[in-house]
């Protein structure tokens, strides 16, 4: 699985916890492994630099807020980050289909 | 624990100032936020060595100096265009008969337009360059060797002057033309400058591995 996620399978997976509204990184590491069920477990430093470069290409939009007296970077999508996240979601699912089939064999 | 960890993250991270600053307060947040529930140890482990951390900022930050690279390459290029439209538009004025040439100055003259051969050389290496850097997204390689290019081809038309500033007066060239060379020199500065921080952070990304 950590395979698959350094070939670029991460980058759907944190547009797609961002989908569900803004979050600061270590949230955005919560919700990835909630709904996952703890399925990636990968080094969660590795986040950062994928969120960075997530807004070099404009993406995600980012701003520093205050929550509970502590400042803490929020990251959001921007509308290219949700036209991006739905490309790759059909990408994904295309893929997902087409190994599926191949690997569906008659009991 | 943490501070140790931030301290090592620090040094090993090839970026300074305002940059660094946003990284490490992320970092920290981070670790302090996990620290409070599985504890200090525990929240270092699940974030991974500063080596691997710092090793991908580095990759994320070259691909970002290759980005805005080509941006400035495409802009040179732009330059490089208006300045051959401004060449035949405004040429310097024909030579007719024998020019005297001092002896002495003959063999540099002769070197000086050899030379400025070599511009066809940089031509090549700036578009193909450019062409690379455009299919392969983020190569900062390619993008490095179209910033070469362009300071090689910036510098021709410089010695190009030198050798007409001794055949020829300069003062024949029209004013728009004679300050696009130092425009052009200068973007192509900026360009070798920008190729040089993209290619130390990809080694950077290397080395860290």
């Amino acid at each position: 699985v950590d395979d698959l996620l350094h070939r670029g399978h991460f980058t759907l997976l944190v547009l797609a916890a961002l989908a569900t509204g803004p979050a600061h990184g270590y949230a955005l590491i919560q919700r990835l492994r909630d709904t996952s069920e703890g399925a990636f477990e990968l080094p969660e430093g590795t986040l950062y630099p994928l969120l960075h470069r997530l807004e070099d290409e404009a993406l995600v939009a980012s701003r520093w807020t205050q929550v509970d007296g502590r400042k803490r970077r929020e990251y959001r999508l921007t509308q290219r980050g949700r036209k991006a996240l739905v490309a790759q979601e059909d990408a994904w699912r295309s893929f997902a289909a087409g190994i599926e089939r191949v690997i569906a064999r008659p009991a | 624990v943490i501070d140790g960890y931030l301290i090592e993250l620090r040094l090993l991270l090839p970026v300074r100032g305002r940059r660094r600053a946003r990284i490490l307060a992320e970092v920290e947040e981070h670790l302090r936020d996990d620290a409070a529930v599985v504890g200090e140890a525990e929240a270092i482990a699940r974030f991974g060595p500063p080596r691997l951390v710092a090793s991908r900022f580095a990759a994320q930050l070259a691909a970002r100096s290759s980005r805005r690279l080509v941006v400035l390459l495409a802009g040179i290029l732009t330059a490089y265009v208006v300045q051959l439209v401004l060449v035949t538009l405004e040429p310097p004025p024909p030579v007719f008969g024998f020019i005297e040439v001092p002896r002495w100055k003959v063999v540099p003259v002769d070197v000086l337009i050899a030379l400025s051969w070599f511009r066809w050389g940089f031509v090549a290496l700036a578009v193909g360059g450019l062409l690379l850097a455009a299919v392969r997204r983020n190569d900062v390689r390619a993008a490095a060797a179209a910033a070469i290019g362009f300071a090689g081809l910036a510098a021709t038309p410089l010695l190009l002057r030198f050798t007409a500033q001794i055949v020829v007066d300069p003062s024949a060239y029209g004013t728009t033309l004679r300050w696009t060379f130092e425009l052009w020199a200068v973007c192509a500065l900026a360009g070798v400058v920008l190729a040089v921080r993209a290619l130390t952070l990809n080694r950077a990304a290397k080395r860290l591995v």
